[in-house]
């Protein structure tokens, strides 16, 4: 068995499985190969028009790599490879020739790009603003970001992660403004990872969290170019993994996910409203239910009278006890919301119905559910969704928190609130501390917490974050 | 892990001795000192800071592992063992006090087991997540102080009266003085922070927290005093009492539970420092901390459980000759310790010289 057998038999039996192999034999004068691809994943008339037909149509000496690469008309890469490599760049997209006397064989980059377009993504929809969202081929996210930071310091690394899979990630930042160490140690925990394969980036998520089994995430998310540049810009390193949209942040601070997609973009005033509004709708989201159950059960005395006579009143039929009254209704609405994202689109709008008005109203009726509960439920319900990213934490929060009330009223809230901050206040990402800037309290970015900022104030970067250089404005003289 | 911010400090430093001053004290003072027991506990508390400063001074020259240094184990175990004693008894009786608040004001009809339980897990936990926990522990709290301010300014109906903040010393200043003795054991409690690290640097915002801190506790005492008069002694909870909310039961309702949520919050953190410093004692002597303040917990929750249960019980025993051990130890070891490690042996005089 010759050279040229011995490589095209070690392509072959690799992908002796693979019905969508295409093997191209070319014989001229000049050269005898097998090219190799496979099919739907290669540009096949790109193939053609830069390979295939200025090879065949050559005629001189005998084609070596040397002498190809005058001959192809590709603006593509082509790289001279050895056979495992090639392997992986046909199993990838690309296009792999092996030509009669050479040990290595020739890859072509010609993968196809058969990709969604570029939408605005679901989960950060904006009435201003940009509409971009990230897609699922990472070349295109580079794109997107690149036309946002178009600085020779953004720092895109690529690392192929997964033993079968080989996705592609990138670790991008801007240099002189992120943190070196957290981009390089997030680098590290990338190649350390020996996985049969990640298919997305909430996989990589569960290796950067410092504690997987934590009910509080730890690495932040986003779907939106603009909010990962402005993070970025701000001193963080993103992390984009090829075949999902939803693009990792870190360091990631839990008062982050408070920030809105168009605080940015709005009036400083009424972005700083409406953040105070989102704290507080959060608060009461998760404190009101536990709230409720405590005072039917222990502390009547935290209720106004008027309103104590109306809930108690309210609550005298029902057969259950406050707090399973409690869970019961948001188990049901945990229920509603999870087929509601499962059902098909045309019916959710109206089963959605169904269940939030028809359910409750009937429930009420039945006598199952106190009006109270319900409202309670709903107010609590809606808050949730004021930080939708953090909506699966406070959800199992309320419900602690209601079983804490159940058992020791207000004095059970307040202690669980002490023990869950405990926890948190131990958190750190990447040196960050969790719950930053407020403990430990941060001046500057306490300021840049309430009041989203405007000109000419919005000009120190996180301080939480210990970036080096922390200038994001230079005023100069126009500081009024 | 057991390590303090300047930041943080300045915070622990401005509620600790604030605590437990605002629960059962004030009525206990009053009854025992008339008009002048606000003038006193001033002066008292300002007299507490001069134990955080030789505190403050003994941590910054290396602590009890500068003293195993020069001195040995032996001397550090010596030390530290009556430290220990003092802690615990500290710990003991506030805890005996949220229990107390808590059985009597926040709950009609409960058993104490599960409340004794649920605060001395809460406690536990904190204290073995660590100062730094206990730390921003403290500097969340900070966050309830503006609220309590606005709730007070928008349904707080108080009627003050400034009359009652005359005659100073009515009853006589030996009065004031027996007063204050009786209650000793509720001042100098800074001694936990010998156990901890704190970061290096200047103290000007410990300083002014500590201003702060006298003038806070001797304003509310004068706050409570015109609020309450010469009923003063009947209000056993003074902090849940100033912003007044009880008169405005038909906007807010009776509970005045920012002010609660405050206490509660800074009142386990302090238990929660004892309970570090337990541990950290604990790993003096090669024991695991989780364990060791573990079982300080329990045997808190075994004391208050069965000694400690009742309101009557936790003043006698405040006010028993214990108070005199305790805070003799509070004061008298702090400064044995900082000329401990003010003292330079032989050994260290010759290698600072050679340098």
């Amino acid at each position: 068995m010759n050279t040229f057998q011995t490589v095209t038999a070690k392509i072959e039996t690799a992908f002796s499985g693979a019905s969508d192999l295409v093997v191209r034999e070319i014989k001229t004068d000049c050269i005898s190969a097998k090219l190799y691809f496979l099919d739907a994943m290669c540009d096949t008339e790109q193939l053609e028009l830069t390979l295939i037909r200025p090879v065949t149509a050559y005629s001189g000496e005998k084609i070596d790599f040397e002498r190809l690469k005058g001959i192809v008309y590709s603006g593509c890469n082509i790289k001279e490879s050895e056979i495992p490599d090639g392997i992986t760049a046909l199993a990838g997209g690309d296009a792999v020739l092996c030509i009669d006397g050479m040990e290595k064989v020739v890859v072509f980059a010609v993968r196809k790009g058969i990709f969604r377009g570029i939408t605005e993504p679901p989960t950060g929809s904006v009435i201003k603003g940009p509409r971009e969202g990230f897609v699922e081929n990472i070349k295109t996210n580079m794109v997107l970001i690149r036309r946002r930071i178009r600085s020779d310091s953004l720092v895109i690394d690529c690392i192929n992660v997964g033993r079968y899979s080989d996705t592609a990630v990138a670790v991008c930042y801007v240099k002189g403004i992120a943190k070196q160490s957290i981009a390089d140690e997030i680098k590290k925990k990338l190649q350390e990872i020996d996985v049969d394969g990640i298919v997305d980036s909430s996989y990589l998520t569960k290796v950067l969290e410092m504690r997987p089994y934590s009910l509080f995430k730890q690495v932040g998310n986003t779907e939106k170019p603009d909010v990962a540049a402005e993070k970025m810009l701000d001193g963080r390193v993103i992390i984009m993994v090829d075949g999902s949209p939803i693009v990792l942040t870190l360091p990631f601070i839990l008062i982050e996910d408070f920030d809105g997609t168009q605080d940015l973009y709005k009036r400083s005033s009424r972005a700083t409203f409406l953040r105070v509004v989102r704290i507080f709708a959060v608060f009461m989201a998760v404190i009101l239910p536990a709230v409720y159950v405590a005072t039917q059960i222990h502390q009547y005395q935290i209720l106004p009278l008027q309103l104590l006579i109306k809930i108690l009143g309210a609550d005298n039929d029902i057969p259950f006890t406050p707090t399973v009254e409690i869970l019961l209704a948001l188990l049901l609405f945990e229920i509603l919301g999870e087929a509601s994202i499962r059902m098909p689109r045309h019916v959710s709008m109206a089963l959605s119905v169904v269940g939030a008005i028809v359910l409750g109203e009937t429930a009420v009726n039945a006598g199952l559910l106190s009006s109270v509960t319900v409202l309670i439920v709903a107010l609590s319900g809606i808050g949730i969704y004021a930080v939708p990213d953090e909506v699966g934490t406070l959800g199992i929060l309320r419900v602690i928190l209601v079983i804490a009330s159940g058992l020791f009223g207000v004095y059970g809230i307040i202690l669980s609130l002490i023990a869950i901050f405990a926890y948190l206040s131990g958190m750190e990402t990447f040196s960050v501390p969790y719950l930053a800037p407020f403990a430990p309290i941060e001046n500057e970015d306490l300021r840049n917490t309430f009041i989203v900022p405007s000109y000419p104030d919005d000009d120190k970067r996180t301080q939480s974050l210990d970036l080096k250089n922390t200038t994001k404005l230079n005023t100069g003289g126009n500081r009024k | 892990m057991n390590y303090l911010t300047k930041k943080q400090l300045a915070i622990l430093v401005f509620f600790i001795p604030l605590a437990f001053k605002m629960a059962m004290l004030p009525s206990l003072l009053y009854k025992e000192c008339g008009a002048s027991f606000y003038i006193g506990t001033g002066i008292i508390t300002a007299f507490e800071f001069l134990q955080l400063a030789v505190i403050l001074k003994i941590v910054s020259l290396g602590g009890f592992e500068k003293i195993e240094k020069s001195f040995g184990k032996v001397a550090k175990y010596a030390l530290a063992l009556p430290f220990l004693f003092t802690v615990m008894v500290k710990t003991i009786i506030f805890s005996a006090e949220v229990f107390n608040y808590t059985t009597r004001y926040l709950f009609y009809n409960i058993s104490p087991l599960p409340i004794i339980f649920a605060l001395c897990l809460t406690a536990f936990y904190i204290a073995v997540k660590g100062a730094k926990t206990i730390g921003r522990i403290y500097e969340l709290s900070v966050w309830i102080i503006p609220l309590i301010i606005i709730f007070g300014v928008f349904f707080g109906k108080s009627e003050l009266c400034a009359d009652y903040l005359l005659p100073v010393f009515e009853n006589g200043v030996a009065a004031t003085l027996k007063g204050l003795d009786k209650y000793i054991i509720y001042t100098f409690d800074f001694s936990p922070l010998l156990f901890f690290r704190i970061e290096k640097g200047k103290n000007l915002s410990v300083i002014i927290s500590s201003v702060l801190s006298v003038l806070a506790v001797t304003g509310c005492y004068m706050f409570f005093l015109v609020s309450y008069g010469r009923a003063s002694f009947l209000i056993p909870d003074a902090f849940a009492r100033l912003a007044s909310f009880n008169t405005v039961v038909s906007e807010i309702g009776s509970l005045d539970w920012p002010s609660s949520i405050l206490w509660i919050c800074v009142s386990v953190a302090n238990i929660g420092i004892k309970l570090c410093a337990i541990g950290e004692i604990g790993s003096f002597f090669n024991l695991k901390k989780p364990w060791f303040i573990g079982l300080a917990a329990i045997a808190t929750a075994i004391v208050l459980m069965t000694a400690l249960g009742t309101y009557d019980k936790i003043i006698a025993f405040a006010s028993s000759a214990i108070r005199y051990a305790v805070v003799g130890i509070e004061i008298v070891l702090p400064i044995v310790m900082l000329v401990l490690t003010k003292i330079k042996l032989p050994a260290e005089v010759s290698l600072e010289t050679k340098n």
